[in-house]
């Protein structure tokens, strides 16, 4: 990279040497990649800690009655595997990808607030080893549902407080990326990088972040309402003092239901990148997916009340949350079907992320398929608090959110490192990614359909034999992410070199950068001749 | 290639007071929305 210091050298005071060596390069870090690397290896290894709970879970239902654990622990698995993995897993591996890709993707040589970016990731550690702690102290870890819901949450023990306490580091982090994520891209794009030319990656991260920034500190103000009403005897949701328990579930939705699309729109954003390269075509309707990502976003504010139909409510407001739900399928529909535009009579080829680009598309339509079942309030009086849900949002978040963020990875790795991965052994992680995920979550619907309730350690003989089924899923599934580590640790040890553009169809300012890219990218703006052929329109 | 001239220091200086200014808004906005529900949740209970 032409690095050319004619009039202000001060302005690159920071950008001109290399990594800090030893320990200190990654706990001083500043610079988006080290800190991006960061969040991606500590979102591995949550990836793999929730995984762990979900095998425990599905090793206790593999056959009715009790057999590994006591009822007590399997419910703070369910509750722990769920806060490990939206916190822990999927949130941080998006904001690594993130800090990797928005500087190099709108010309900034770096996030517009490093410090705070270096402040971001370290709370996380700090955060998990608390939440995690709780697994150690009398009482146990929480096991009342990630919703937190009193008065059942408030009967926890020692591990209660620790765990509203790490729920409120993990908020601030969250909260303090998104700043930086608003601020990088609103300040410091180069110029000729428009807000309607940048990639949709970067859009959807835009609009992940204001929803970030808006409902977090909801989620933060319920938990602070529930210590208070823990040590301090208020009665915000306690009905014996005047309180009521219904209100924090209103509270927690209005946060959780944008939090569902937190943790899917960057995927929507990949899906923009990896589509049109793979199939060497110009993204089908850009301006129409950024105005769906908006109105996804928009929408999610008004829908929370679909998660509690069953706490009654008057017919009115039944038939609006119904009516608002069902209006996400619309911008939905307009990004599925403008991704099959843009594949239509394109040069497809079939590389490990455009593999799991095209099972997200899938997949991912299948959960917003059974969504919309949920969305209808006769149905989900039948569906409410089975494995019907559990199907459901969790072919939104594996085949969704997690094969984004795989198909993310596989997609940058060579542009990150230089090197190619082994396509042959990503293709293998793939199909068995692919086909065990569905043997794990489909005949959950089947399940859930004939009435087996979620979160119970035992249930009814006659649910054994698809619970079996999943169970072997669960299974193939966990052992087959074990091949993702091992990709990554061998091309690391030697794979083939890549070119500066890894994916012949792959169009953005950061193929523009060798690869990998220089340690202080656009530590100059991009002339404008690469801006040209590296934005969008 | 052509390369975007570098930015002046005064143009660096501008950017970095704009980017702190924003960060302070959403700060407040975030800070806004948590005080908000809780003053909400005590008018109700």
């Amino acid at each position: 990279m032409a690095h050319e210091h004619t009039a202000d050298d001060h302005a690159h005071d920071d950008h001109d040497h290399g990594p800090a060596h030893g320990w200190r390069r990654w706990v001083y870090a500043t610079n988006h990649k080290d800190i991006g690397t960061m969040y991606l290896v500590f979102a591995c290894v949550m990836f793999f800690v929730g995984g762990a709970m979900a095998m425990i879970i599905r090793a206790e239902l593999f056959q009715p009655g009790l057999q590994l654990v006591d009822p007590q622990f399997f419910n703070s698995m369910t509750t722990m595997h769920a806060l490990v993995m939206i916190f822990g897993a999927v949130m941080p591996a998006w904001t690594g990808l993130a800090n990797w890709m928005i500087p190099m993707q709108v010309g900034a040589p770096d996030m517009a607030l490093p410090r705070l970016n270096n402040f971001s990731f370290w709370i996380l550690p700090f955060a998990f080893t608390l939440l995690l702690g709780t697994l150690f102290v009398p009482g146990g870890a929480p096991a009342g549902g990630w919703t937190l819901y009193p008065p059942l949450s408030l009967q926890g023990g020692d591990g209660f407080p620790m765990a509203i306490f790490a729920i409120h580091l993990m908020g601030a982090s969250s909260i303090l990326g998104s700043i930086n994520v608003v601020v990088t891209i609103m300040n410091m794009r180069a110029p000729g990088v428009g807000l309607l030319n940048m990639p949709l990656f970067v859009w959807s991260w835009l609009i992940t972040a204001y929803l970030l920034i808006a409902t977090m500190p909801v989620l933060a103000g319920a938990v602070t309402m529930l210590l208070t009403d823990h040590f301090f005897g208020t009665s915000f949701f306690s009905a014996s003092g005047g309180g009521d328990p219904v209100m924090f579930q209103h509270i927690f939705w209005f946060f959780g239901h944008p939090e569902v699309y937190i943790l899917i729109l960057p995927a929507f954003g990949i899906m923009s990148e990896i589509i049109p390269t793979f199939s060497r075509k110009p993204l089908f309707g850009y301006d129409a997916m950024v105005y769906a990502t908006a109105a996804i976003a928009f929408l999610s504010f008004i829908v929370w009340a679909h998660h509690m139909f069953t706490v009654g409510m008057p017919l009115a407001g039944q038939l609006f949350f119904t009516l608002s739900t069902m209006m996400i399928s619309i911008p939905t529909g307009v990004k599925v079907f403008n991704w099959t535009a843009t594949m239509w009579k394109g040069s497809l080829s079939f590389e490990t992320p455009m593999l799991f680009a095209l099972a997200f598309l899938f997949l991912f339509t299948i959960g917003g398929f059974s969504g919309l079942m949920l969305a209808v309030v006769p149905a989900d009086f039948q569906y409410h608090d089975t494995y019907f849900v559990v199907a459901h949002f969790h072919y939104v978040l594996v085949p969704g959110a997690i094969f984004g963020i795989m198909a993310g990875v596989y997609y940058w790795l060579p542009k990150w490192t230089g090197r190619m991965y082994d396509e042959t052994l990503g293709k293998w992680h793939f199909w068995l990614s692919a086909i065990f995920v569905n043997v794990l979550f489909f005949p959950q619907h089947f399940l859930g359909l004939a009435g087996m309730p979620r979160r119970i350690p035992d249930y009814s003989t006659q649910f054994t034999d698809w619970n079996m089924v999943s169970s072997l899923g669960a299974f193939g599934f966990g052992l087959s992410q074990l091949l993702f580590p091992y990709i990554i640790w061998k091309y690391i040890k030697g794979g083939e070199k890549s070119g500066a553009r890894s994916w012949e169809g792959a169009h953005g300012l950061e193929w523009e950068l060798s690869s990998p890219p220089p340690y202080h990218s656009w530590a100059d703006p991009p002339s404008r001749e690469v801006i040209a052929r590296g934005v969008e329109h | 290639m052509t390369a975007t001239s570098p930015m002046t220091p005064q143009e660096v200086n501008e950017r970095r007071a704009k980017a702190r200014r924003t960060a302070i808004l959403l700060g407040l906005v975030a800070l806004g929305f948590y005080v908000a529900f809780i003053a909400m949740s005590v008018a109700r209970a």
